[in-house]
């Protein structure tokens, strides 16, 4: 049975140019080999910055920054 | 001098003072506009008629004596991802051509309460995604780029084309342009200026910032943009302090990182602002900046996944209609796995925490805000004499992601020029909550200088 979740169509519309997916994983690849470098990182009881604690957003006020 | 030079602080004191109409400023913006359009290309709308009605308005309203405070009457650019309601609001994209908002973000419309009067949208990289602006042109030398993504909104504050522009900041956006042209850029603390209403690139770095003539006016547009309200007409910036020295304020020499791979004009003109600040009362610190290794990847594992989950459906529905360098990087980024994205995350918490450590010693860290000056807008890469090759973008953003990934305020100020004229820019970084500091900072520095914040000559210098 079809799942619901499933992935949307592929794009109806052509690669803009040969090889483009080749680029796409070039870049993609670039981009995990860079991403790789955080797995030396000890990050044992570190918990992910959300949006919102980025920098403890909700302890200022306009007030206390001018 | 013509109004459409003058810093916002010089242009509120003769609105509120009476000794300059709106109609008259806002009339010479748009003189500028007429004669540096045409080369420049800062804005993607300009909206003349509503500007000249906002003007009259403002000036009705003055002459009643209902005076709104230091930007009533003042022209500005908003950059064209941030939205206003009955303006074409386009992100630099094909994808969202004829787009027309039918409201105001948060900012455009704490902006309309101050009475400042929109000139029109500047240009954008598209979707914000990229440091270069390539539809606009750098107004010291047209054949040097003008950076970005926030270029036109630089490029329209440092032609005279504006008095202020607001721009967005990811990876640097507002300040890479900023010194590349010559502007002061505020990339506020993560958070403090609402993005409500702003076209996103990645939600969690995302920051709305400003382009000014001097830190000064930044602190002028930040009150407005931080003002919720509660403040009466006219309120003075706090920022702009009393004492004309930097007795007691500790200043962070980074020690690595910020200083490798610097164009050596770059690095002497900063080092030399540096001590400009030192004869000025400040103390320096030589600092380490830390988990410096991990800052490349903290910003592409958050970014790049970000980015593409804002255009998923976009890339779905009209990949066509998108830029190839954007669509290539938003279609590479859906590849990056959730556990790479929660683990920037993870590392953000801990560079954090690490450069909030920094500020136990030290007040403002001091560094060049781009490695190089404006490079030949056909130049794709940088070659440094070690061997060492990064592509141009790269060089822009290494300098600026801290800012970003930590979240905390960051402010570009121009110090001095290279052999061929081009802009050299110095950030200063402070603690989270802390423009205060940033902007006494730049405004004595400014202050201390024979140099006036003035635009670029009206017809270029250089062709």
């Amino acid at each position: 049975m079809a799942s619901s979740y499933g992935p949307p169509a592929a794009p109806q519309e052509p690669a803009p140019e040969a090889g483009w997916s080749d680029r796409v994983s070039e870049l993609a690849a670039w981009l995990d080999g860079i991403l790789a470098g955080l797995h030396g990182l000890d990050l044992e009881g570190v918990a992910p910055s959300s949006a919102y604690s980025a920098a403890g957003t909700q302890a200022g006020t306009p007030d206390a920054v001018l | 001098m013509l109004s459409c030079e003058m810093t916002v602080e010089e242009a509120a004191a003769a609105v509120g003072g009476r000794e300059l109409s709106p109609v008259e400023l806002v009339e010479s913006v748009l003189t500028r506009c007429e004669a540096s359009e045409g080369r420049l290309n800062a804005y993607a709308t300009v909206d003349a008629d509503r500007a000249r009605k906002a003007a009259a308005r403002a000036e009705r309203e003055i002459r009643e004596g209902d005076y709104r405070g230091p930007l009533h009457g003042i022209p500005y650019g908003l950059k064209d991802m941030i939205d206003t309601a009955g303006i074409p609001t386009t992100a630099g994209s094909r994808a969202w051509e004829g787009r027309v908002p039918g409201q105001d973000s948060t900012v455009a419309a704490r902006l309309a309460r101050a009475g400042a009067v929109l000139v029109g949208k500047t240009q954008t990289h598209e979707f914000a995604y990229g440091l270069l602006t390539p539809q606009t042109f750098n107004p010291w030398r047209a054949e040097r780029t003008a950076g970005g993504s926030s270029g036109g909104s630089a490029v329209a504050v440092a032609a005279g084309s504006a008095l202020f522009a607001l721009g967005t900041d990811t990876g640097g956006s507002v300040r890479v342009p900023a010194a590349l042209n010559g502007v002061v850029g505020l990339k506020p603390t993560y958070g403090l200026v609402p993005c409500v209403g702003v076209a996103p690139l990645s939600w969690s770095l995302d920051t709305v910032g400003t382009l000014t003539r001097t830190a000064g006016d930044a602190g002028l547009v930040l009150r407005a943009l931080t003002d919720q309200g509660h403040h009466g007409p006219g309120t003075p910036p706090r920022c702009a302090g009393t004492r004309g020295d930097l007795l007691g304020l500790r200043v962070g020499v980074p020690a690595a990182f910020f200083f490798e791979h610097v164009d050596p004009q770059v690095e002497v003109a900063v080092r030399q602002a540096i001590e400009d600040l030192r004869a000025l009362g400040a103390t320096t610190v030589p600092v380490v900046p830390p988990l410096t290794e991990h800052m490349e990847a903290t910003h592409w594992g958050l970014m790049a996944p970000e980015a593409a989950a804002v255009h998923e459906r976009g890339l779905r529905e009209v990949p066509h209609l998108y830029g190839r360098d954007v669509r290539l990087l938003l279609e590479a980024g859906a590849h990056i796995l959730a556990a790479d994205h929660l683990r920037a995350q993870r590392s953000r918490t801990l560079i954090r925490q690490a450069w909030l450590g920094v500020f136990d010693g030290v007040d403002v860290i001091a560094a060049p805000s781009v490695p190089l000056t404006a490079v030949p807008r056909d130049q794709d890469t940088v070659n440094w004499p070690d061997g060492y090759t990064e592509s141009v973008t790269s060089a822009y953003v290494r300098l600026s992601a801290p800012g970003n990934v930590t979240g905390f305020p960051t402010l570009s100020l121009p110090v001095a020029r290279d052999s061929d004229g081009m802009p050299i820019g110095m950030q200063l970084m402070a603690r989270p909550f802390d423009e205060s500091t940033l902007l006494r900072t730049g405004s004595v520095f400014e202050r201390s200088r024979d140099d006036p914040a003035r635009p670029a000559p009206a017809q270029g210098t250089h062709h």
